[in-house]
């Protein structure tokens, strides 16, 4: 039960934080598109910006964790 | 033919137990006083590594830098420049080293930790699984300082302890107690428990992106060996390039919180300085134009 917990906690968990990276990637390629000289700023705020939508991500493989690991029964 | 077991562990083995006995292969007494894991010794090699390469760089230090010194200047120049771009001149001169040291200890321990070696070679012992059938176990020597909480923990804490006082320091006790009472005052009986509470998230997060990142690729490597090895090195790249960006989003978090609380303080010098800048970039790109 434990495991397929773990396995639906990262599985559903990673959705989200998927398409926000995505939809951040994608804000970022337009812009350079549009202002290739300002390509090393933008990418410098869209790291910054994609480490915060896969914190989500990371608190989901946490719970995964602790489900596999932590959590007996 | 002997069977391996997916050596798949959360927690960093002990090797020794200093002022303790040992209570198996990989556990220590209770009453230990210190414990020796695999992720300390590594961690103290792994240092000792960059700390030498790097004062080796900085070694007889010329004007006209050779081809080893003109290497380690340019790593120290793209950070700082990096740095100088997101905060003051004043505070970027301040937080660099700091910011500096965060990168490059990262970038090495990731990299470092991918070295064939790291988490491979080690103490094999027997264990039984859950259905009675005895498997061979490893307790790998060395283990990559960021695939243990501790680490990436501690360097999250003092993260987040080094902003509160840089807060403190450019903006005063009462500034900085400001902070968690913001604009809307009726509104502050929510907010400022949201604003100590996002401390502690900061710190969370921090610790655990990077261990996640580095924990998960390790696990990775580990479940693709035992899959189909050859296509192995494609995710070892991957892993490098994990290793770096994971270094750089760390750093830039740590600098993005840092110049978030000092700015505003010391309004005009700021504005003095963007201004400089700004006249430097724009003649800069005059120049490139011509």
């Amino acid at each position: 039960m434990n495991l397929l917990a773990a396995g639906i906690a990262i599985g559903a968990g990673a959705v989200g934080p998927g398409i926000g990276i995505g939809i951040g990637v994608m804000g970022a390629m337009n812009a350079i598109g549009r202002n290739p000289e300002a390509a090393g700023r933008i990418q410098l705020i869209m790291i910054i910006g994609l480490a915060f939508a896969e914190a989500v991500a990371i608190y989901a493989l946490l719970v995964a964790l602790l489900l596999l690991f932590v959590v007996t029964k | 033919m002997e069977e391996f077991k997916l050596a798949v562990s959360l927690k960093p083995e002990p090797l020794f137990c200093i002022g303790g006995k040992k209570a198996s292969i990989a556990s220590c007494s209770p009453d230990t006083f210190f414990v020796v894991t695999n992720s300390t010794i590594a961690t103290i090699l792994f240092a000792l590594i960059v700390f030498l390469l790097f004062w080796a760089g900085g070694r007889n230090a010329k004007l006209i830098p050779g081809r080893f010194q003109a290497f380690f200047e340019l790593i120290i120049e793209t950070l700082y420049n990096l740095v100088e771009s997101s905060t003051s001149r004043k505070v970027a001169r301040v937080i660099f080293p700091l910011i500096a040291t965060y990168f490059i200890w990262i970038l090495f321990a990731n990299w470092l930790s991918l070295l064939p070696g790291v988490g491979s070679i080690g103490f094999i012992h027997e264990v039984t699984d859950d259905s009675g059938k005895k498997l061979q176990e490893l307790v790998p020597l060395l283990r990559g300082p960021n695939a243990d909480l501790n680490m990436t923990f501690a360097m999250a804490i003092l993260a987040i302890i080094i902003v509160q006082v840089a807060a403190i320091a450019s903006h005063g006790i009462v500034g900085w107690l400001k902070e968690f009472a913001p604009e809307p005052h009726f509104m502050d009986f929510l907010l400022t428990p949201l604003e100590i509470i996002q401390q502690f998230t900061r710190i969370l997060s921090l610790a655990f992106r990077l261990f996640g990142n580095v924990f998960a690729g390790e696990v990775l490597l580990a479940v693709i060996l035992k899959l189909f090895a050859p296509i192995v090195i494609i995710f070892y790249g991957l892993e490098l390039f994990v290793g770096f960006v994971q270094a750089l989003v760390f750093s830039l978090l740590v600098l993005t919180y840092l110049s978030m609380v000092t700015a505003g303080g010391h309004d005009e010098e700021h504005h003095e300085d963007e201004h400089h800048n700004e006249v430097v970039t724009s003649g800069e790109a005059g120049q490139m134009a011509a």
